[in-house]
């Protein structure tokens, strides 16, 4: 069955309040002496001021009621009234980061009535700017409350939370998931070979930096950068691979991975795929930096170009390739990046209410059927029956008619 | 003459039936007590003698001349020896007025005067009827034939109310029609436009003329100032573009200014011999005639 809705319920007790003056006024006006015959009436003596006084009986009913029902149907049009499907109860929509451990999404997805998931996460800004409109139309609750799961490990969140946060007018509960546990069955190389690229040689004298011996025999590689597809056989199993992938961006960015901050560094994002988790991301939050372990080789996928004269005399080069290189040697999340507190408390919106009224979302007003054209247009038409009845009570009080005597 | 409580009130009288029915009751209840005809001496006049033919009423033979002469005759009289009366009733506007739950002073009126015809015509005077409301109208004759109180009667019934014509017009008219003295009774509100400053002149040379003027004033208590009415704007039907918005009740010296008014045109009227009677609507119409009778002097 459906219900009539008011988008803006406070101008029916504006209504309300607009009422009580026709009640009022007719009820205190003084009322015009009707016309009598009285054949001595030239020996009456005329009274200057009629009596005002408070009747109990309003003058004139007709116009009284006409009166009252024309504001009553313009500040019900004002409420801007509808028709729309009954809502009941409140539903609870999750966000959930595709990174976050299974088991606490499958716990989490129980009781919930809508679930919206991401696969990027630079989506969640979109996901939150629609999930006004999404609540409206997939739910049948009166309000709702949301809850992110996520491993909210993105430093590089915390400019990006302002726009996220005021896609949602209400507050947004965050559960922070645990990233899946990675595959520690790998093992580290003893040395490291650059395949490919004209700056390959800093990069070689970076690994020799760290302890990563040279030699020509590139099977025996633990440590493999490269720039391009390797060779079949190129590396051994337990050999870290570490892949700088060219997206075309070029940009002076500063990278944040495990503690470590390097600034003004070029590089580009890239997109975390399948079993992958984050080892870096850049500041505005893409990813720099993914790993996971294919075919018993530790796979570290990278944009960050490390052939750029930008990042080759960068200081912090030698621990950023470190960490790169023992990426698949950390078998616990990537916590070195983790969401600050400010960008939390503004994320999970502190202070606002946790249920959102449904109807109070952008775009909730275009669904069911609107009344307030239909009400605006009888309210003129009693209007106009307001004015022609008042206009002959006028002509009628001041019509000097005979009378009718009574033979 | 004390008030009698088992009369009708107007009101009540009105719900009877028809004109003559009520005029009947009227005049029942009018006679019932009085130990004297009301209205005797009228002018019968001996006219001589002629033979008693069958059908002539014994109470008309002459019984002296029988014991003289052996031989029946019957007395003779002059018909246009018998007062010859016009009833002059007032049917302008005004007179269609009637206060709430009473009678409108014309239908008071046209009772007055069908009690008044029945009861003169049962004297053997004769009888015509004028009105004036649009314009002056002699509706009947002066007539003393049996028959013509149903004619007075019918022409009663049709009167209304309407028009502002002068009571002074009508009794000039009715006086013009009289060849000696007669008797002119009119049945008036008496709310001329000019005060009754020509009913004066008229009412003067009707007595200048010898003729009997009698003036019945019929009025409401409301009009009078003597019961209350709620607030309006209050407009003379006769003058309906003059309003006045009042309170009745609030306005003191209503009866006083009425009363003033009436007295001073009485006392105009009764200076040229006129009689003047002031009845109320509220009063039964026997009471009313009873009071006139009282007040009339000596019968000639």
């Amino acid at each position: 069955m459906n219900a009539l809705v008011f988008a803006q319920p406070l101008w029916l007790a504006a209504g309300a309040v607009a009422l009580l003056v026709p009640i009022v006024l007719h009820l205190i006006a003084p009322r015009p002496p009707a016309r009598a015959p009285l054949p001595t009436a030239r020996f009456v003596e005329p009274q200057a001021r009629a009596r005002r006084y408070l009747s109990r009986r309003p003058r004139d009913p007709l116009l009284l009621a006409l009166r009252c029902l024309f504001l009553a149907l313009l500040f019900c049009a004002l409420a801007g009234p509808r028709i729309a499907p009954p809502r009941s109860g409140t539903a609870d929509i999750l966000l959930i980061d595709p990174a976050a451990d299974d088991t606490i999404v499958e716990t989490a997805r129980t009781g919930s009535d809508l679930e919206v998931v991401t696969d990027s996460f630079a989506g969640f800004a979109d996901v939150l700017a629609r999930l006004p409109r999404a609540a409206f139309t997939d739910t049948r609750a009166d309000s709702v409350r949301v809850t992110w799961i996520a491993p909210f490990s993105q430093a590089g969140w915390t400019p990006g939370t302002t726009t996220m946060r005021a896609a949602w007018p209400g507050a947004i509960a965050l559960v922070e998931a645990p990233l899946p546990t990675a595959d520690t069955t790998t093992a580290r190389g003893t040395a490291a070979v650059l395949v490919e690229g004209e700056a390959g040689r800093a990069i070689e004298l970076a690994l020799e930096a760290l302890g990563y011996d040279f030699g020509a025999d590139a099977a025996a590689a633990g440590v493999v950068v490269s720039a391009g597809p390797l060779p079949q056989g190129a590396t051994r199993e337990g050999a870290t691979i570490i892949a700088v992938e060219d997206t075309g961006d070029d940009a002076s960015l500063a990278l944040f991975a495990d503690g470590i901050t390097v600034r003004d560094i070029a590089g580009s994002a890239i997109a975390l795929a399948g079993d992958e988790r984050v080892l870096a991301t850049w500041d505005d939050g893409d990813i720099a930096a993914v790993v996971a372990v294919r075919d018993g080789r530790c796979m570290v996928r990278t944009g960050i170009d490390l052939r750029h004269p930008a990042t080759r005399t960068a200081p912090e080069l030698p621990e950023l390739l470190r960490l790169l290189a023992s990426g698949c040697a950390k078998n616990e999340p990537n916590r070195a990046l983790p969401l600050g507190d400010a960008a939390r408390t503004m994320l999970a919106g502190a202070g606002l209410p946790a249920a959102v009224a449904v109807a109070s979302l952008p775009g909730s007003d275009v669904a069911g059927v609107a009344l307030a054209r239909w009400l605006l247009l009888t309210a003129l038409v009693v209007a106009a029956a307001e004015t022609l009845v008042a206009a002959r009570r006028d002509r009628g009080t001041t019509r000097a008619s005979p009378g009718t005597p009574r033979a | 003459m004390s008030e009698r409580t088992d009369l009708l009130p107007p009101h009540l009288l009105d719900r009877l039936g028809g004109l003559e029915l009520i005029a009947r009751t009227v005049v029942r209840g009018f006679i019932t007590g009085l130990h004297r005809a009301p209205l005797r001496g009228t002018g019968l006049d001996f006219a001589g003698h002629r033979a008693y033919q069958q059908g002539d009423e014994l109470r008309h033979v002459d019984w002296r001349l029988v014991g003289r002469t052996d031989r029946y005759f019957v007395r003779q009289f002059r018909e246009d020896a018998n007062l010859r009366a016009w009833l002059v009733v007032d049917a302008t506007a005004s007179m269609g007025y009637a206060e709430p739950h009473g009678i409108p002073k014309l239908r008071y009126a046209t009772i007055l005067a069908a009690a008044l015809a029945h009861i003169m015509l049962g004297s053997g005077d004769a009888v015509g009827l004028a009105t004036f409301g649009d314009d002056v109208r002699l509706e009947a004759v002066p007539r003393s034939r049996r028959g013509h109180l149903h004619d007075l009667l019918i022409a009663l019934q049709r009167l209304h109310a309407g028009g502002t014509a002068s009571a002074a017009a009508a009794l000039d008219r009715t006086a013009d029609t009289l060849p000696r003295r007669g008797r002119i009774v009119l049945i008036s509100d008496l709310l001329e436009s000019d005060d009754g400053a020509a009913l004066i002149d008229a009412a003067a040379r009707i007595r200048a003329r010898g003729d009997e003027l009698v003036v019945l004033r019929v009025l409401t208590p409301t009009e009078a100032g003597r019961r209350a009415a709620p607030a309006a704007t209050w407009y003379d039907p006769e003058q309906p573009d003059h309003a006045v918005p009042a309170e009745l009740e609030a306005d003191a010296s209503l009866a006083e200014r009425v009363r003033d008014y009436y007295d001073t045109l009485a006392a105009r009227l009764r200076a040229h011999g006129a009689e003047y009677v002031a009845l109320f609507t509220d009063q039964p119409v026997e009471t009313a005639l009873r009071r006139w009778i009282a007040a009339r002097p000596v019968q000639r």
